[in-house]
């Protein structure tokens, strides 16, 4: 051992002493170009992803925006895992991972970057796909009616029973409807509270403390078999906060499907494709049936060849698709992706009065959705939600957008790199606004600005602000538009106008 | 030795790709030494160099493009008017590309220990480009490239150090013939260093087939039998002997029972029965391989087996070893496609640290070779410099880049790990989860009614 770093210093040493490059070197490396090390063109490696899924839809969203054919080359460390029940026999029950409840998935998750952490080949970040099925709310079932008969009359109790799998995310929610819908006092509502069936796996997962909701709850389950595989402490990792991402929607993933076409905030309740009426697609209850308007024949799951009907994933390309995907597929699946991204900005921006009325807890409001986080950082187009007026930082620039007339705005912009100019014209591709306008009839379209008059040149390290003005036409302007400005394929939203 | 092999426009080669034996700057602490130059103070080379890439990234066609140069300066000189350049096979995904010549540069080291430089442009009909420079005075000031030769079309202009500047040479050439097979064929002595360092100091082993595979061990049986050269065929029993292949020793028989071979209906006679006394005079040899032979748990003496009986992986050690060990003997570059097929990691790790011990390989010979065993990855045989990996880009072509120009990567990177969990690319990207559904629906399993 002690030889070897002696010897490893000598050779250290060596190297030190050795001059640069004699000058037959540079003679021998100036002709015809050519050189004694190898020309190497600089690559980063591909950075390492952990998607964990709690079912098919998401995986097969996921797993094909990973195949996109244009997409593919950056994903090719993209690891999508789905959770869910196995029912396949003979699996080592330990290595398979069967709780697909938001403890389960965190959990497996705990298990996963310790195994890559341990091989030194660790994820660059994890995410948990998640949605709210019920997995925080009120439920009014058989149970809780059966609990709650004691307590009521019998005219309010046959009138709770018609209620029955309705379900309310919120406390506040829930008194509401108990005190107007089944007329109850005070007193009577808090015990009725009491008894109701109740989940609140987001709240823990937000608010509890974390080893106690591992440790305490005799639900959580690891490995098939409840009894053989309680979790091991010291394979929990309290740090998982730190490390673990979410990309959540409510009240199911649909509702996020449904962005890529429309700019939607309908509260949907289910998306059980079973509890439907078939031949009803304007049901305003059932997200599935909703997305059906846009594309008839989505299913669940994987494609099924069968009755014809596709996956959440070539639900996004044009209709037919092909047996292979062609680019131009590839890239309608990405604009699509791009506007949904878009619409989840304008999804939380509705959302906000709700969500400050219910204390920022993001789980009692429905519809909501933060899966845009996830895709932005997946095709590297990050998105940074701005309002007229303020000063935002954005790569290396400081922008602020003035609105002085309906069509026109005011930008100053100060440009903090220490080489890059910006340059901005209606022909630069790497800069530019725009106006996205969503209709009434939830189309939407884009308008570029009238003709800025001259290039504008922010050259770098300047820190007087350039100010300059730019103009739409007035009629691609209304209430529901966003100005989006453009930079270096990373997108900045305005709201609203 | 070589130093750099540049393709371009070559079966799934659109762009150059560069395969380099120059070792990377970046690196500190190599897992093997560098062959230092004789004769060029600062020359260092690699001693090895294994690609790693998907099935049909183009791992072969690298390899095949040393073949198709081998082959076009071997045999050009033979080449009648009509002849079509058959290597030339440009890449066909690209409608530019089609019509465009294949170009082959290569920077090596021949046998005077002199550094050349050939470049060679074609197509199916022609010669475009061929120019040969080379690095006359290492030592000195005068250390910089002449021109031997540069012949573009057939216009030809020679360089003052050439001597073998003959117009009956230039005014017999072919538009398919290679200046530089045709000037050796006619005795220009200066080229003949370079000519032997494509015919006897490039060693191909490119084919997998099992027909090819039993030739080459006929021939190795043969190469026995005749005691061509005994300090080989020893060398190969020892190795045989103490690689726990359960063999203690090797012989070489002729055989009386040699493959059928089959001649067009109207083949002349004489000519048939010459060719098969030949066939047979090269090929009736089998070897043997000698095993101990037990009695009652008690070992009693040996008894053989035909080598055809043995394991498709003794097979290929036997044709590998001899491979190697001749390289080893003349310094000179072996490529071989597939180095791992059929041999396990320890045999195939034998047979490379071999070329990376100056010790075993006094004369610098030097291996390339591609592979899918990721096992080597992790053994610390190779530097990053050393490890190329090629894939696909969308477009159909491929690329070839070494590890070392991943910035960022730590000492102690689990190297296979990283590969296979597609950080570096170069791996098949399988779409699984759909692969799965559509076995699982397919009719195969529901029979339509």
């Amino acid at each position: 051992m002690s030889k070897n770093r002696r010897r490893n210093k000598r050779k250290e040493s060596k190297r030190k002493i050795k001059p640069a490059k004699t000058r037959q070197a540079q003679q021998y490396e100036s002709d015809e170009g050519e050189f004694q090390s190898k020309k190497e063109k600089k690559q980063n490696f591909n950075k390492r992803y952990l998607i964990l899924c709690e079912g098919e839809t998401e995986k097969a969203y996921f797993s094909g925006l990973k195949n996109n054919i244009l997409l593919k080359e950056k994903f090719r460390a993209v690891q999508i895992e789905i959770i869910a029940p196995s029912n396949k026999k003979n699996v080592n029950p330990k290595k398979t991972l069967l709780d697909n409840s938001l403890k389960g998935m965190v959990w497996e998750a705990m298990q996963r970057k310790r195994k890559a952490d341990k091989q030194r080949n660790s994820y660059d970040e994890i995410w948990l796909v998640i949605d709210n099925d019920e997995r925080n709310s009120y439920i009014i079932s058989k149970k809780t009616i059966f609990q709650t008969k004691k307590l009521l009359s019998k005219l309010q109790s046959d009138q709770f029973a018609t209620y029955l799998n309705a379900f309310f995310l919120s406390n506040r929610h829930y008194i509401e409807f108990l005190q107007t819908e089944i007329g109850l006092t005070k007193k009577l509502t808090e015990e009725i509270l009491l008894s109701t069936d109740k989940n609140h796996l987001f709240e823990e997962y937000e608010h509890v403390n974390p080893k106690k909701q591992f440790y305490t709850n005799s639900k959580f389950t690891y490995g098939q078999h409840r009894t053989k595989n309680i979790p091991k402490e010291k394979d929990f990792d309290s740090s998982w906060k730190n490390w673990l991402q979410k990309a959540y929607s409510c009240r199911t993933f649909e509702n996020w499907l449904i962005l890529h076409f429309e700019a939607c905030k309908i509260s949907f309740t289910t998306s059980q494709e079973t509890n439907i009426t078939v031949g009803d697609p304007s049901n305003p209850k059932n997200s599935i049936h909703h997305l059906w308007t846009f594309v008839p024949n989505y299913c669940k799951g994987f494609d099924k060849p069968r009755s014809g009907k596709i996956s959440a994933y070539n639900i996004l390309k044009p209709q037919p698709f092909n047996k292979y995907e062609t680019e131009v597929e590839a890239q309608a699946v990405i604009d699509k992706v791009n506007t949904a991204i878009l619409h989840s900005f304008w999804l939380r921006k509705e959302m906000k009065p709700k969500l400050t009325l219910q204390g920022g807890r993001y789980y009692e409001i429905n519809p909501y959705t933060d899966i845009n986080y996830l895709l932005s950082t997946l095709l590297e187009k990050e998105v940074i939600y701005g309002s007229l007026g303020h000063s935002i930082e954005f790569a290396e620039l400081t922008i602020t957008i003035l609105n002085s007339f309906a069509n026109e705005f005011q930008v100053t912009l100060i440009n903090h790199s220490s080489n890059k100019r910006v340059l901005i014209n209606n022909s630069n591709k790497e800069v530019f606004f725009k106006i996205l306008t969503i209709t009434a009839d939830h189309l939407h379209y884009y308008s570029t600005p009238n003709t800025i008059s001259h290039t504008i040149n922010i050259p770098p390290d300047d820190l007087t602000p350039s100010k300059f003005t730019i103009n739409f036409p007035k009629k691609s302007i209304d209430k529901s538009s966003y100005l989006i400005f453009q930079y270096n394929n990373q997108q900045f939203l305005y709201f609203p106008i | 030795m070589l130093i750099e092999f540049k393709i371009t426009n070559f079966r799934s080669i659109k762009e150059e790709q560069i395969l380099s034996f120059l070792p990377s700057t970046k690196l500190k602490v190599r897992a093997n030494p560098l062959i230092q130059s004789a004769q060029y103070d600062d020359l260092r080379l690699l001693r090895s160099c294994v690609i790693y890439g998907s099935n049909n990234a183009g791992k072969s066609n690298i390899l095949k493009a040393f073949r198709a140069l081998q082959f076009l300066v071997n045999t050009s000189h033979k080449f009648n008017l009509e002849d079509k350049l058959k290597p030339n096979e440009a890449f066909q995904f690209d409608i530019k590309t089609q019509k465009e010549p294949t170009i082959f540069q290569i920077d090596f080291i021949a046998p005077d220990n002199i550094r050349y430089n050939y470049l060679l442009s074609f197509d199916t009909e022609k010669i475009y480009k061929e120019t040969l420079v080379f690095y006359p005075n290492p030592e000195g000031s005068r250390l910089k490239s002449s021109k031997l030769f540069l012949r573009e079309d057939n216009e030809f202009h020679f360089g003052a150090l050439f001597t073998g500047a003959n117009k009956n040479i230039e005014s017999d050439l072919l538009e398919n013939q290679l200046f530089l097979s045709k000037a050796v064929q006619n005795k220009v002595e200066q080229l003949n260093p370079v000519y032997q360092f494509f015919r006897n100091h490039l060693g191909l082993s490119i084919f997998h087939d099992t027909d090819y595979d039993e030739i080459l061990l006929r021939n190795l049986g043969e190469f026995i039998y005749n005691n061509k050269e005994k300090a080989i065929t020893d060398l190969i029993e020892q190795f045989i002997i103490n690689s726990d292949a359960g063999i203690v020793g090797i012989e070489a028989v002729p055989e009386k029972d040699i493959p059928k071979i089959e001649f067009p209906p109207n083949f002349p006679k004489k000519e048939k029965e010459k060719l098969i006394e030949e066939f047979i005079k090269k090929f009736q040899y089998q070897i043997l391989t000698q095993h101990r032979l037990y009695q009652n748990g008690k070992e009693i003496g040996l008894t053989t087996l035909p080598l055809k009986e043995q394991s498709t992986g003794t097979k290929k050690f036997f044709s590998m070893l001899r491979l190697v060990l001749e390289a080893l003997k003349d310094g000179d570059v072996l490529i071989v496609d597939e180095l791992d097929k059929s041999l396990h990691t320890e045999w195939t790790q034998l047979l490379i640290n071999l070329f990376h011990d100056p010790d075993t390989n006094p004369k610098n010979a030097q291996l390339i070779f591609a592979t899918h065993d990721t096992n080597l990855l992790n053994s610390d045989l190779f530097s990053r410099d050393q490890i190329y990996l090629i894939e696909k880009n969308r477009f159909g072509a491929s690329e070839l880049f070494p590890l070392s120009s991943y910035t960022g990567l730590r000492k102690n990177t689990p190297i296979e790990q990283w590969y296979l969990s597609g950080r570096f690319g170069a791996i098949p990207q399988i779409y699984k989860s759909l692969l799965t559904q559509k076995t699982q629906n397919s009719p195969i399993f529901h029979e339509q009614k």
